[in-house]
């Protein structure tokens, strides 16, 4: 059972705002109105009076609806600047009923949940571009609904203090073509673990002559390719401005992640290696550099 | 075809839910519809089921179809004088927004007025319709429109929404219905102007009465009126509903006056307590007159009466009406007879029925006094040994009374007034006959009575000690046949003439009747005598109180029946209480814990007897070897753990 206590304060926080459905009812109270009152029809008085009780009900049952909802920001979810990413948010219904027709609305997003059963929780999933790297607080999300009767918009502000670490853009020189300007960074003869087909463009030292020189194109494939103290990106060489390091240095990161090679950032204060730091972590120092 | 549990999960369209919404308020419509109309709508919906997106020459063509269709179903009404006519013009308005509306659909594009459509349409289609059946069907009418909406906000399986919709409609309907009762109206009755009703014509009471020689009188169970007393109904044998006064006799054939004394009967002051207060429904009759309990005193519809206490309205009575009215209930009206009228109420041909007039002589002869002629007329009556039936033999129209007093012996009612009144008539006693209804008490509940058409009636009035004095002449029937009223057993047989159906009948029109009076024909009167009743009852605002109670009451536990299936998963429907309790006690869950890690900690840190319920619930929930009374065991160990929590 719900306590008034409880209803209380959630009412306090709902916003109602008009809806097109607002000016709907406004002008459909009316026109019963006049086509009953003077005729004394009294059937249009019962509907008019359903439509004045379902008016007057719409709020309580928003409320009822809208009561005990919890919604958090489910973090671990990886944002880069300036592209699409997604927000995750938990949405709970703390009650033995369920909610219905919700909108969570974020950032100029909206994601559209039908129906949060009771005690259950539900993962949304919502759209999410940031401009610019850094923490980035999520501020004025809301769950809104037009339940019961599309008449008012109740609107409840989520109250969580959530931010988000936005990673920089991902932009800039493939870890590849990075590598293949490198010299002696593959690994020894003792490694040497056979041959791949040549995708051309590949550095000298590493193509597998004897198979050029018999007319077949190859490269050298080793167990052991790039060791970790020879991988090492420098901010400093990454890019000309700090954003287009920051945004290389991302890239490069991300797919040593993707290939599994440790490697390590060498930053104007301090070196970050992967070995030590996680890939988030390193990313978040990117992010707040 | 999809069986249901296939169905119920689906989530409809717009287009699809627009389409439910259009059923639902169009079907009453249909019934208005002329045939080019219906032929229109039918071609539209064709169309519609079709599926195809119709190109723009077809669109006009049916847009061609729809002016056409609205030409015919409106043509012989198109002027201005028919245009004034508020039916008329709703009707238009009906078809037009049915053009457009099928025009839209066919584009299959949802657009302002598409959505708007069914509340215009279900708004318009209630000028056309007041009765139960329209009633019944508003309610249903804006729950299922209620429905559509709310599926179509919800965007989710119906289920769902059948019981989110019931509960919002189940919480809005005492609220409709305190409104309903207490939102000041101003209109005294329903507006019936610009609408006419059908012509319906009764045989029950004509004004006139005809006295045939053959004819086998069909009682027919039509209902001519409802009355409905404010206190108990008077007692049956007083209970004549007056209608047509008859003075002149032409061959077989009483009729009433042409030119009627323009004098009244002078209004006799009767004292309050005297006086009957009732209320009458009147259904079609194509006659003028309103039917008053005799003595009757005064009636709220604009009425003129006269002489004879006839009411009669202007026009004749082709739709329902309602009026009030009060009588004293009592047998003889004191007034003057002028010299005209005495001559008209002595009248008879000498020239027929010369056993009658051979009979009266003796009378006669007998005796100067009236009184006493007239108790002879009625010992000569009982003295044939007539017959009440409503098959009588045939008889000489030429001697009608001769003939039924002395050959056949048999008739009813108008048989027996014809035959009385012309014999007092030759006995020098003023006589008339008076024509109505007079019930037999088998149609009434409490404080409400049904007439029939078979409850017509006619009796004699006689003009003796300056007053018009009632004789029920078929009293002195001698023999009844086919079980048809005389005075006295009338009372008696009534209740035994019921069967079972009659009586089921009977309730329903009771209900009927109360419907009409407290829910369509409810107005500012019904307002101001409820007001009354509420100063002056304390009982009756306990009685009301309590009944708006109970029906509360019945609303909230249908609400908790609806809001207790909505419960899904079942384990976790009956755990849900368990849930309020132990957070109401200090421990709730937390969001993110499971309900494994939440029983446990309960378990751990408080000590409470929680083990079994989490083993079976996550037995029913997520093993299978669950057994068919798990859930009675889970259901048993809640029980024992609240009982712990509560003590």
């Amino acid at each position: 059972m719900l306590s008034p206590k409880i209803l209380i304060q959630t009412r306090r926080k709902i916003k109602q705002r008009a809806t097109f459905g607002s000016f709907l009812l406004v002008v459909l109270i009316f026109g019963l109105f006049f086509e009953a009152y003077m005729h004394n029809f009294n059937l249009v008085y019962i509907v008019l009076f359903f439509v004045f009780s379902f008016a007057l009900f719409a709020s309580p049952f928003a409320l009822r609806n809208l009561v005990l909802l919890q919604t958090t920001l489910v973090k671990g979810q990886r944002i880069f600047a300036k592209e699409e990413g997604s927000l995750h948010f938990e949405l709970y219904a703390n009650k033995s009923f369920a909610s219905y027709a919700l909108n969570l609305k974020c950032h100029d997003q909206t994601v559209f949940l039908s129906e949060l059963p009771p005690h259950q929780k539900t993962i949304v999933k919502l759209p999410f571009t940031p401009n610019k790297r850094g923490e980035t607080d999520i501020k004025g999300c809301t769950l809104d609904t037009i339940f019961p009767i599309a008449t008012i918009r109740f609107v409840l502000p989520v109250e969580t203090s959530m931010s988000v670490m936005v990673y920089p853009m991902p932009k800039g020189e493939s870890l590849e073509s990075f590598l293949a300007k490198q010299t002696g960074r593959f690994g020894e003869e003792s490694d040497f673990d056979g041959i791949l087909p040549d995708a051309g463009r590949t550095h000298a030292s590493r193509i597998h002559w004897p198979s050029v020189a018999k007319g077949n194109s190859a490269i050298k494939k080793f167990t052991h390719e790039i060791p970790l103290e020879r991988l090492t990106f420098d901010f400093v060489r990454a890019g000309e401005s700090d954003e287009e390091r920051l945004s290389q240095l991302t890239l490069w990161i991300l797919q040593c992640e993707a290939q599994k090679l440790d490697f390590a950032v060498q930053m104007p204060s301090q070196t970050l290696y992967s070995q030590r730091n996680s890939i988030d972590a390193i990313l978040t120092t990117l992010a707040a550099y | 075809m999809q069986s249901l549990p296939h169905w119920l999960p689906t989530k409809p369209t717009p287009l699809q839910l627009l389409d439910i919404a259009y059923i639902v308020v169009i079907l009453p419509i249909f019934l208005i519809l002329k045939t080019p109309m219906l032929f229109f709508v039918a071609i539209a919906l064709f169309l519609i089921i079709k599926g195809d997106i119709p190109s723009t020459k077809r669109v006009l063509m049916l847009m061609l179809l729809g002016g056409v269709a609205v030409f015919l179903s409106l043509y012989g009404s198109f002027s201005f004088s028919g245009l004034s006519r508020l039916r008329l013009f709703v009707e238009l308005l009906i078809y037009l927004l049915l053009i457009a509306v099928a025009l839209q659909r066919l584009t299959r594009t949802i657009n302002f007025y598409l959505k708007l459509s069914p509340a215009l349409l279900m708004a318009l289609s209630l000028f056309f319709f007041h009765s139960i059946g329209m009633l019944i069907y508003v309610i249903l009418e804006v729950y299922l429109l209620l429905l559509v909406l709310m599926w179509a906000i919800m965007r989710t399986e119906i289920r769902a929404v059948l019981r989110v919709a019931t509960l919002f409609y189940l919480i809005s309907l005492p609220m409709m219905v305190l409104f309903f009762i207490f939102f000041p109206r101003i209109s005294f009755e329903h507006a019936t102007y610009g609408f006419k009703g059908e012509i319906v014509k009764h045989s029950g009471h004509d004004g006139v009465m005809h006295i045939d020689n053959e004819g086998l009188l069909v009682p027919s169970n039509r209902i001519v009126m409802e009355v409905g007393f404010e206190g108990a109904i008077p007692p049956m044998h007083q209970l004549y509903f007056r209608g047509s006064v008859l003075y002149i006799q032409k061959e077989n054939t009483w009729i009433p006056l042409q030119i009627k004394p323009k004098s009244s009967v002078p209004q006799k002051y009767y004292a309050d307590h005297t006086l009957t207060h009732y209320k009458v429904t009147l259904y079609p009759t194509n006659k003028k007159w309103l039917y008053l309990l005799d003595i009757p005193y005064e009636t709220t519809t604009k009425a003129k009466t006269d002489y004879d206490l006839e009411f009669k309205v202007d026009k004749n009575i082709d739709e329902p009406i309602l009026y009030k009215a009060t009588s004293h209930i009592g047998e003889s009206i004191e007034t003057s007879l002028s010299a005209y009228l005495l001559h008209i109420a002595l009248a008879f041909d000498p020239m027929r029925n010369p056993k009658s007039i051979a009979a009266i002589r003796k009378i006669n002869a007998s005796t100067d006094i009236p009184k006493e002629r007239l108790v002879a007329i009625s010992n000569l009556f009982r003295s044939q040994y007539l017959t009440y039936t409503l098959k009588p033999d045939a008889f000489d129209l030429k001697n009608a009374t001769d003939s039924f007093l002395f050959d056949t012996k048999k008739g009813y009612c108008t048989h027996f007034a014809s035959a009385f009144a012309t014999l007092c008539r030759m006995a020098g006693i003023p006589s008339r006959i008076v024509t109505g209804y007079r019930p037999n008490g088998g149609d009434s509940i409490q404080n409400y009575l049904i007439v029939r058409q078979k409850d017509a009636h006619a009796w004699v009035e006689v003009y003796i000690d300056s007053a018009w004095q009632r004789v029920e002449t078929t009293s002195l029937a001698s023999v009844i046949q086919d079980g048809i009223e005389t005075t006295n057993q009338t009372e008696q047989n009534a209740e035994n003439q019921q069967n079972e159906w009659d009586k089921l009948s009977l309730y329903l029109h009771y209900i009927k009747y109360q419907v009409d009076t407290w829910i369509l024909e409810y107005s500012v009167l019904s307002q101001k005598k409820l007001y009354s009743y509420f100063k002056s009852d304390t009982f009756f605002v306990l009685k009301f109180i309590g009944f708006f109670l109970l029906f509360v009451v019945l609303l909230f536990v249908a609400w908790w029946i609806f809001r207790r299936m909505q419960c899904r998963p079942k384990e976790l429907c009956v755990l849900s209480p368990l849930f309020d309790l132990l957070a109401k006690k200090g421990y709730p869950k937390d969001p993110s814990e499971s309900l494994n890690h939440y029983f446990e900690r309960l378990c751990h840190e408080h000590q409470l007897p929680l083990e079994t319920i989490n083993l079976l619930y996550h037995q029913i929930r997520y093993q299978k070897i669950a057994q068919p009374n798990t859930l009675l065991q889970l259901k048993a160990e809640i029980k024992k753990a609240t009982q712990h929590l509560l003590s």
